[in-house]
C-alpha cells in the first residue's frame, strides 16, 4: 500500500502542473476582491473545487447575499454527485480507508485521472494509489492558492502573455487526459457528450452544460 | 460581506461540497452488489468519467474561442492542442504533455503579439 501511495503521489504531478497556476490565479483573484489572504487559503482548504471558488469570489465581490453564494457554489458542484459511484466500481469491495477520505479530494481532475489509471493497476494497489493522487493534488491546490494570495500579485502584474498562458493550463490537462482515456469508451459516447455539452452551452450556465454532457454520455453508453 | 459571514459561507460551501461527493459513495456502497449485477448501469457509470472529461474540455475551449472567434484566438489554441498531442506521443506522460501544450500556446501568443507590433 505504501509504494502504491507514493506512486499515486508521483502521478499527482500531472494534476499539480495544472492546479498550481490556476490556484495562484485564484489566490490573486481573491486578494483583488478584497478577501484576506488567509480566507482565500481557507476557501481552498475547505471547498476545494476550482470553478466554484472563482464564482464564490466574484459573487462576494459583487455583494451577493450569503445564502445565494452558498446555493450557487453547491449547484455548481452538483456534477460531483456522479463521480463517487463511478470511482467505487473501480476500487476493491474491502476498503481500508474510510469513505470520507476517498470523497474529500474528488475533484474533476482527480476523478478524470483516476478513471484513466485505476483500470491499469492491480486491485490491491488501487486504494493506496488513489489516496496518494488525492493528497498530492490537494496540497498543490492549497499551496498554489497560498502563493497567489501572498506573493502572486507582483509576478503577474506586468505580464499579460504569462497571465493568458496560464489560462490554457486546465484545457491542456483535459486534452491530455482525453488522449489517455479515449479507448475506454466508444467514440460515439465521447462525441455525444461533446455535442450535448456544446448544445447545453447555448441554453445553460457552463456547470449545467457539463452535467448535460455527462448524462448524455452515460445514457449513450447504457443503451450500448 | 463581513469576515464572520464570509467564514460561514466558506464553511457551508465546504461542508456541502463534501456531502455532494460523499453521499453517493455511501449509497453506492450499500447497493454495490446490485449495481455490479446490472451491466447497463455499470456501462453508464464507466462512461461518466470520459464524458466528464469531454464536457470539461468542450466548456473550457468554448470559453477561450467563442467570445472572440478570430485567428488571434484560435491559432494559439490549435498550437496548444498540437503541443499536447505531440508531447503525449513523444514523452508519454500527462504532465509533460500538458506542459508541452502550455509552452506551445504561450509561444503562439508571443509570436502573434510580436507580429502585431
Amino acid at each position: 500500500m505504501k509504494s502504491a501511495f507514493l506512486r499515486g503521489l508521483a502521478d499527482s504531478l500531472s494534476i499539480a502542473v495544472g492546479y498550481v497556476p490556476v490556484a495562484i490565479s485564484f489566490g490573486l483573484a481573491a486578494v483583488y476582491a478584497d478577501i484576506p489572504p488567509f480566507m482565500a487559503v481557507l476557501t481552498s482548504v475547505l471547498v476545494y473545487a476550482g470553478a466554484s471558488q472563482f464564482i464564490l469570489v466574484s459573487l462576494v465581490a459583487g455583494g451577493a447575499g450569503a445564502a445565494s453564494v452558498v446555493g450557487i457554489v453547491l449547484l455548481m458542484n452538483l456534477r460531483h454527485l456522479f463521480y463517487g459511484p463511478a470511482l467505487m466500481t473501480r476500487l476493491e469491495d474491502e476498503r481500508r480507508l474510510p469513505l470520507i477520505a476517498l470523497a474529500a479530494g474528488l475533484t474533476d481532475e482527480v476523478f478524470a485521472t483516476a478513471i484513466g489509471k485505476l483500470e491499469t493497476l492491480p486491485q490491491p494497489d488501487r486504494e493506496g494509489w488513489y489516496a496518494g493522487l488525492q493528497l498530492g493534488a490537494y496540497l498543490s491546490w492549497v499551496g498554489g492558492t497560498a502563493v497567489g494570495a501572498y506573493f502572486g500579485y507582483d509576478w503577474l502584474r506586468d505580464s499579460a502573455i504569462l497571465s493568458q498562458t496560464l489560462g490554457f493550463v486546465l484545457p491542456a490537462l483535459f486534452f491530455a487526459l482525453l488522449l489517455e482515456i479515449r479507448q475506454l469508451v466508444p467514440l460515439r459516447v465521447l462525441a455525444g457528450a461533446a455535442g450535448a455539452t456544446l448544445l447545453g452551452m447555448w441554453l445553460l450556465p457552463s456547470y449545467g452544460a457539463i452535467v448535460l454532457g455527462m448524462l448524455a454520455g452515460a445514457l449513450l453508453a447504457g443503451r450500448r | 460581506m463581513n469576515a464572520s459571514t464570509l467564514l460561514w459561507v466558506i464553511a457551508l460551501g465546504g461542508a456541502g461540497t463534501l456531502l455532494i461527493r460523499l453521499l453517493p459513495m455511501i449509497w453506492q456502497e450499500k447497493g454495490i452488489r446490485k449495481a455490479a449485477a446490472t451491466g447497463r448501469l455499470r456501462r453508464a457509470l464507466d462512461a461518466i468519467g470520459p464524458s466528464a472529461i469531454v464536457a470539461l474540455l468542450a466548456v473550457s475551449f468554448w470559453g477561450m474561442i467563442a467570445p472572440q472567434a478570430s485567428v488571434q484566438a484560435v491559432l494559439p489554441v490549435v498550437a496548444g492542442l498540437a503541443g499536447v498531442w505531440l508531447g503525449k506521443k513523444l514523452l508519454r506522460t500527462i504532465a509533460w504533455a500538458t506542459l508541452a501544450g502550455v509552452l506551445a500556446y504561450g509561444l503562439a501568443l508571443w509570436a502573434l503579439a510580436s507580429a502585431s507590433l
